[in-house]
């Protein structure tokens, strides 16, 4: 786990020993999510046997299953005990039919607001993709403060940003069933669009939102020096916490998307697994078993603040009075988007997210940029006929979007 | 006039050299608001240790030290052993067997190491050596192998035919003539080999990120420098700038004690050829 | 030369070289085979063979002539750098004046130090906050505002460049050295004699008698830069946008990030080929030159 993050397990260990469970060795490694990802890899690789779970990011489920290093869950958990965990949530822990982690926590791209800025100006909280370009450009005042912030640094944050974008614009990655690659439709050069002329040209965005990770941005909204603000939901009790310059005024939101209706926050959140290399599955999985419960949903949740993933947990008086925005949250969840349940999804995210900095940072066109990730993404993916679309030529202007696929992969809306 | 110049030339060279090591120096010894402080805080005032102490409970640094020690030292033992064997035939042969020879171990020293990296990795897997140290010596060793041959080799050619004519005459095997009569003639230059593998063996990344995935057997270069990579927000510079202050000090002993053998060791290859 | 003693001889090369020759052959060939191979994530790891697909792949894969590039850049750069900066070095330390066996182990010290480590020490001296690089640049009046090092393309090449260029110097300026103290004084007294000015001895006695050592030590380092992983990994990762992105570092990533072990040792060894090609040249071009 994250090295930040000890205080929230270790108390959940000391309940699982206390009640009855074996002792648990809690493992601190470096807080990035790629480098804990690759020290998994590594030693998953190795077949080291010196961890019995696995703390897994919402997309490496797909990679950590193929490769052969899970052991299947669905055998530990019968369909009343999964029925009590979000949908979206469990799906993601999920491949090919087999479940290989439970979630201990989600989360959901929102749209923070300054409710107090939109009231005096008596302008609605936006619903289109125009009307927050239309309601930050009237309520900014740069470089004092800014219309639209997000998270633009060259990271998978990125992608989670712009496919909350690209979605909402009716586009897709990558097809589940089909595998398609959607980056060269129009639905995606618009989405593209939308995030590099918020940068670039006349602004919404502040030039170095190319910089921003979840706490830069964060920190520029919390100073008030943003209407907008694109993150996910931790953000909400520092912002209301006393002493913060925002307490009382924020507003959330799901995102926005091009026909109003609310649009689909990108699905994140962790869960655990157990490797194959695991000297004590048993042990491991009544672990996981407690760590979902809703007494361990308590202790993961309620000082972190983080989103808990069991359905109940969204009722719980507890929880609840620690964190009220829980309820605000559950029907923006309901509409999270998971990512593209793919193996090789660390290089698709790569490909997609140097090309986007690129197009971002005004070093490629828009559709430069979509045209050549594209073309690797669908290298990635095993076509190889050149790297061209096995369906009709590049930037058709009539091609219907495929049905709101399913969570194995991501589809159009 | 010429004179200046050269005490300028002298200075710029030396505050080159030592620059960023001393930087860093500086910033472990500088408490934590000072080193964050715009504009650059030179001098720690007052200077504090505190870096090192947390650094040290927090790391397994002390077992990241003694992997390191074991680890360089043995590879580089059994590479100067190997070695040695090579290099007593090699100083006794003239020709195209020779030539040949310290040719083709040169080229083998020029692979880049990503080229050798994963079936290394597969073969050290499958012996089981994977978190082991042997993981890490037996490839060192064989990796500097070549180094360490061109090193002693022109060491051993120093020693005159007649002590080896003496030795055989005596009746002492090709071995014993290696061990009982050139090593201790080309001492100094068996030091040099060792040091200078020892060196490499401890500064090596690639492999040892790789083959060490659990971080109790880490070596001290894997171990600090797998940290990097997040935004200022979250590395603790001040306790890394210990780790590398306490990573490097015994490199820089070495190169204080050791500083002219290292370099004719590291001239003789390149002269020679 | 007598047979026994031929034989013996033989024997005790033996170890060593199966050793080192071991190391390198064995792993060459697999990795040849490696880069015709297919590596599927299906429930387990399956390799199975794939002739020239993943060359092709190779061949439309922008970001591995990027990488190239990148390494290119580097590795020129670099060497140039050093090179010119090595032999500058070394001028100096063939002065005679007091403290000079202290300036060498001064000057030896960079080369020392473990890369990956140093690396570190380089992003700390190149962040944009608070950064001593940018701080001195500003003191100096070189720059009004802090730069970005590692955040922007060029600058990042830039600044590993010289990471780069501080460790390898020591290398290049003690071969450089040696080379100098080869030098007999009677030819530069010669040359003094004629009429030669300082600059004139340097560039036609000097740099022409140290041209073989030169060229080595050029040669061993533009190999050695190529295959560059530590500083880039520890110190940009890679980035802005790929823009440090070296091909060890793209074919690592292939190894241990996306689990494709094929397609890595494709890059890795196509890699190595398009490097040799033009060393070979630069050797050719050598080889010929000393012989004049």
């Amino acid at each position: 786990m994250p090295a930040s993050e000890r205080q929230v397990w270790a108390p959940l260990a000391e309940a699982f020993e206390d009640s009855g469970g074996t002792p648990v060795r809690l493992v601190e490694g470096p807080n990035s999510t790629d480098l804990r990802e690759n020290l998994y890899t590594a030693a998953l690789l190795a077949r080291d046997s010196s961890f019995d779970l696995v703390l897994m990011d919402v997309t490496w489920t797909p990679k950590f299953a193929a490769a052969g290093w899970l052991l299947p869950l669905d055998g530990s958990f019968d369909r009343d005990e999964l029925a009590a965990f979000l949908p979206q949530a469990l799906d993601a822990g999920r491949y090919d039919g087999r479940l290989y982690r439970l979630p201990t926590r989600t989360d959901v791209g929102v749209l923070y607001y300054r409710r107090d800025l939109l009231e005096q100006a008596g302008e609605p909280p936006p619903r289109t993709f125009a009307d927050l370009e239309r309601t930050a450009r009237a309520l900014q005042d740069p470089p004092h403060r800014w219309g639209f912030v997000w998270q633009g640094s060259q990271y998978e944050g990125l992608i989670c940003a712009f496919l909350e974008v690209l979605r909402g614009h009716g586009g897709y990655w990558v097809s589940g069933e089909t595998r398609e690659v959607g980056l060269e439709l129009p639905a995606a050069v618009e989405a593209l669009e939308f995030l590099r002329s918020s940068r670039l040209g006349q602004p919404i965005s502040p030039p170095g939102v190319t910089t921003y990770k979840e706490e830069e941005s964060r920190r520029i909204f919390q100073e008030g020096r943003a209407v907008f603000l694109r993150n996910w939901p931790y953000v909400w009790r520092l912002a209301q916490a006393a002493g913060s310059p925002l307490a009382g005024r924020v507003g959330v939101q799901a995102v926005v998307s091009r026909s109003g209706a609310p649009g689909a926050g990108s699905l994140g959140g962790w869960g655990l697994g157990v490797s194959r290399y695991s000297e004590n599955p048993d042990a491991a999985v009544a672990f996981i078993r407690h760590a979902g419960s809703l007494a361990g949903q308590r202790i993961l949740c309620r000082t972190s603040g983080y989103v808990p993933s069991r359905r109940e947990a969204f009722e719980d008086p507890l929880l609840l009075s620690a964190n009220p925005f829980l309820e605000t949250l559950r029907p923006i969840h309901d509409s999270a988007a998971p990512r593209p349940a793919l193996p090789r999804y660390a290089l698709a995210s790569d490909i997609l997210q140097r090309r986007v900095s690129a197009a971002l940072a005004g070093l490629a066109t828009t559709r430069e940029a979509l045209a050549a990730a594209a073309r690797e993404t669908r290298l990635l993916l095993g076509d190889r006929a050149r790297g061209r679309s096995a369906g009709a030529g590049q930037f058709a202007a009539e091609q219907h979007l495929p049905p709101y696929v399913g969570r194995d992969g991501v589809g159009g809306r | 006039m010429r004179r200046a110049a050269l005490m300028l030339a002298v200075a710029l060279v030396a505050g080159w050299s030592l620059g960023p090591a001393a930087w860093q120096a500086l910033t472990a010894l500088k408490p934590d608001d000072q080193i964050t402080r715009v504009p650059t805080v030179y001098l720690p005032d007052p200077p504090t240790t505190r870096h090192f102490e947390t650094l040290w409970a927090r790391k397994p640094f002390g077992a990241y030290l003694a992997n390191s020690v074991v680890i360089s030292g043995a590879a580089a033992l059994l590479a100067v052993v190997v070695g040695l064997l090579a290099a007593g035939a090699l100083a006794r042969t003239t020709g195209a067997l020779r030539d040949r020879t310290l040719l083709g171990l040169l080229l083998l020293a020029l692979f880049p190491p990503i080229l050798l990296l994963f079936p290394l990795y597969e073969g050290v897997r499958a012996l089981g050596w994977i978190n082991h140290p042997l993981g890490l010596i037996l490839p060192y060793a064989a990796l500097n192998l070549p180094l360490a041959v061109w090193i002693l080799e022109s060491g051993f050619r120093q020693i005159p035919r007649e002590v080896d004519e003496a030795a055989r005459l005596d009746g002492l095997g090709p071995l014993a003539r290696v061990f009982r009569v050139q090593l201790p003639l080309a001492a100094p230059t068996v030091v040099t080999a060792g040091i200078l593998v020892f060196i490499f063996c401890w500064n090596e990344f690639m492999l040892a990120l790789t083959f060490m995935t659990r971080d109790a057997g880490k070596t001290v270069t894997a171990g600090i420098a797998s940290v990097g990579g997040a935004s200022i927000y979250e590395i603790p510079w001040g306790q890394l700038s210990a780790a590398i202050v306490l990573a490097t000090a015994p490199l820089v002993l070495l190169v204080l004690v050791f500083q002219g053998r290292i370099t004719s060791g590291l001239t003789r290859g390149a002269v020679k050829g | 030369m007598n047979d026994t003693g031929h034989r013996e001889r033989v024997l005790l090369l033996l170890p060593a070289l199966l050793l080192a020759g071991l190391v390198v052959g064995l792993p060459v060939l697999r990795v040849l085979q490696l880069s015709f191979s297919r590596v599927e994530l299906d429930g387990g790891i399956s390799t199975s063979w794939a002739g020239l697909d993943p060359y092709v792949r190779l061949w439309q894969d922008g970001r591995f002539w990027t990488a190239l590039r990148n390494t290119a850049v580097f590795t020129g750069a670099s060497v140039l750098l050093e090179t010119a900066l090595g032999v500058g070095v070394a001028l100096v330390l063939h002065q005679r004046f007091r403290g000079r066996g202290m300036l060498r182990a001064v000057v030896l010290l960079p080369w020392a130090l473990p890369t990956a480590v140093m690396a570190l020490a380089w992003a700390w001296i190149f962040n944009d906050a608070f950064g001593v690089a940018n701080d001195l640049l500003g003191r100096l009046g070189f720059i009004e505002r802090p730069v970005a090092w590692l955040g922007e393309p060029g600058t990042a090449m830039a600044a590993i460049v010289l990471a780069d260029v501080w460790k390898t110097t020591p290398f290049v300026a003690l071969v450089v050295l040696a080379g100098l103290q080869g030098i007999p004084e009677s030819l530069l007294e010669a040359a003094r004699v004629d009429g030669l000015g300082a600059w004139q001895r340097f560039w036609y006695v000097v740099l022409p008698l140290l041209a073989p050592a030169l060229v080595v030590a050029v040669v061993f380092r533009a190999v050695q830069a190529y295959g560059a992983f530590d500083l880039v990994y520890v110190m940009t990762g890679g980035g802005p946008g790929g823009s440090t992105e070296t091909v060890s570092l793209y074919a690592y990533q292939h190894y241990f990030r996306y689990l494709d072990f094929g397609y890595g040792s494709a890059v890795a060894t196509a890699g190595v080929v398009l490097a040799l090609l033009p060393l070979l040249v630069v050797l050719r071009w050598a080889r010929a030159r000393e012989v004049r």
